[in-house]
């Protein structure tokens, strides 16, 4: 009570002066129409001014959530994609012929640069539908890693800043196969190496992941070349490369699950037969999709 | 005792050459000075920030009776008295740890013309850009200021040298 005593003391004197002058300006605009409605006109000016500010305050503010909100709209609609995908492969325009088919949009709760083995964790677990082996992306859809472990709310990922990560790319306009890898030195930069000789290597060229990837989505987008030059052997380029992905500020991450690849893992895993049998089947639907389209 | 009779009488005289004079000058719609801000600027330099309220209430009140307009002499002189001490320090460099107060005088004040003038302009700011409210002749709101502000300065001078030099005797 004594504070609040203390502090209308304080402020009384600009009180006053605040209340005679709005009493004024009410004793004024009162006196004629025309200084009603054009005092009028200036307060909403002056107070659409202010909420205006206030609002571009709160939206920017609110921006972590719209951009969360907005991921996930991407990981829906992506999914959608994945879904036409799938049913017309020839009216979209992929070449891509194993699809990734579900999106999952996901928060980047630690992610670790410092090591030579680096580990991104994420929000989204088995709850979630998240599983081994599914690519991460970063919301441009540049590669970042992919899961090796969920809890039920969690699940960690192996970052692409891991030197026990092997992939395998290709330029994105010459289509040359090469091997991507982190040499642990730079977390912004990579290393592509086995590129043919006959390639034509291009500064500034993205190399993408590989179709037969085990990691990433066909054309997922790894880095654009730096610099390159032929081995010692002259038989090869190796290439330095910018990391499209800035893996020291991910903060939102898009999972892919790409259910294509286990297939083809758990192809690769049967004994001969199995596999002569399976490709028989997948050479039958084949043939239903063609002629029944 | 004597001073607050003084201040009385340089009161009375500055409402009445305003109310009977300067309000009644007919001879161009460009001209309308506004000296009795002189009032709040030779008040005292002690007065409190409250006492400066009331002087400016009532003194844009009693214009605003006199000149037959709603408010909008409150509304000029008010902030101008209210603002006066941030205005002192500002314009004439004036500190409360400088002196014992009294009339502000060029003697006391080192930039006293810098503090007469931004009084006066100011006042007569607030006063003509409420009096138009709008943007649509602005030129002309322009042209009445410059003018009336600088008749404003001539008269606030004139009565400053009568008070300084018949009335208040250092």
């Amino acid at each position: 009570m004594h504070k609040l005593i203390y502090f209308i003391k304080k402020i009384y004197t600009p009180l006053i002066f605040f209340f005679l002058e709005i009493m004024a300006l009410y004793i004024y605009s009162s006196s004629s129409p025309y200084a009603a409605s054009q005092l009028r006109s200036y307060s909403h000016q002056i107070f659409g001014w202010c909420g205006s500010q206030f609002t571009a305050m709160r939206n920017y503010f609110s921006l972590d959530s719209e951009n969360i909100a907005l991921n996930e709209r991407i990981a829906q609609l992506e999914t959608v994609l994945a879904a036409y995908r799938n049913h017309y492969p020839q009216s979209v325009e992929a070449e891509i012929d194993i699809a990734p088919n579900s999106y999952i949009a996901a928060k980047v709760v630690s992610n670790t640069l410092s090591s030579k083995q680096n580990y991104i964790v994420v929000n989204k677990g088995l709850e979630d539908n998240v599983r081994i082996g599914m690519s991460v992306l970063s919301p441009e859809g540049y590669a970042v890693g992919h899961i090796t472990n969920c809890s039920q709310r969690f699940s960690i990922a192996t970052s692409i800043l891991n030197t026990t990560l092997k992939i395998s790319a290709r330029l994105s306009d010459d289509r040359s196969m090469c091997l991507a890898f982190w040499d642990g030195v730079d977390a912004h930069m990579f290393n592509a190496t086995d590129i043919s000789k006959y390639a034509k290597v291009v500064q500034g060229e993205s190399v993408e992941a590989a179709d037969f990837s085990e990691y990433f989505p066909a054309g997922a987008i790894i880095g654009t070349i730096e610099s390159f030059e032929m081995n010692d052997d002259n038989t090869m380029y190796n290439c330095k490369l910018r990391l499209a992905a800035d893996m020291s500020r991910l903060d939102n991450v898009i999972l892919v699950d790409n259910s294509d690849i286990d297939e083809v893992k758990i192809l690769k895993t049967q004994p001969e037969p199995a596999v002569q049998n399976l490709s028989a089947q997948d050479s039958d639907e084949s043939l239903n999709v063609q002629t029944n389209p | 005792m004597k001073s607050r009779y003084q201040y009385i009488l340089f009161v009375v005289v500055v409402l009445l050459v305003q109310v009977l004079l300067l309000n009644n000058l007919t001879f161009s719609p460009l001209v309308a000075p506004l000296a009795y801000i002189v009032l709040v600027i030779m008040t005292p330099l002690g007065t409190s920030s409250l006492k400066m309220i009331c002087i400016g209430a009532l003194l844009g009140l009693a214009m605003d009776l006199a000149m037959g307009t709603m408010g909008i002499n409150v509304i000029a002189t008010l902030p101008v008295a209210y603002f006066r001490r941030p205005m002192l320090h500002f314009f004439a460099s004036y500190s409360d740890m400088d002196g014992e107060g009294g009339v502000p005088t060029s003697l006391r004040l080192t930039y006293f013309h810098n503090y007469v003038v931004a009084m006066v302009v100011i006042h007569s700011l607030i006063f003509f850009c409420f009096e138009h409210l709008s943007m649509a002749h602005l030129g002309y709101m322009l042209l009445r200021f410059v003018v009336s502000t600088a008749i404003s300065v001539g008269v606030v001078y004139f009565f400053i040298g009568i008070f300084t030099s018949k009335l208040v005797r250092r």
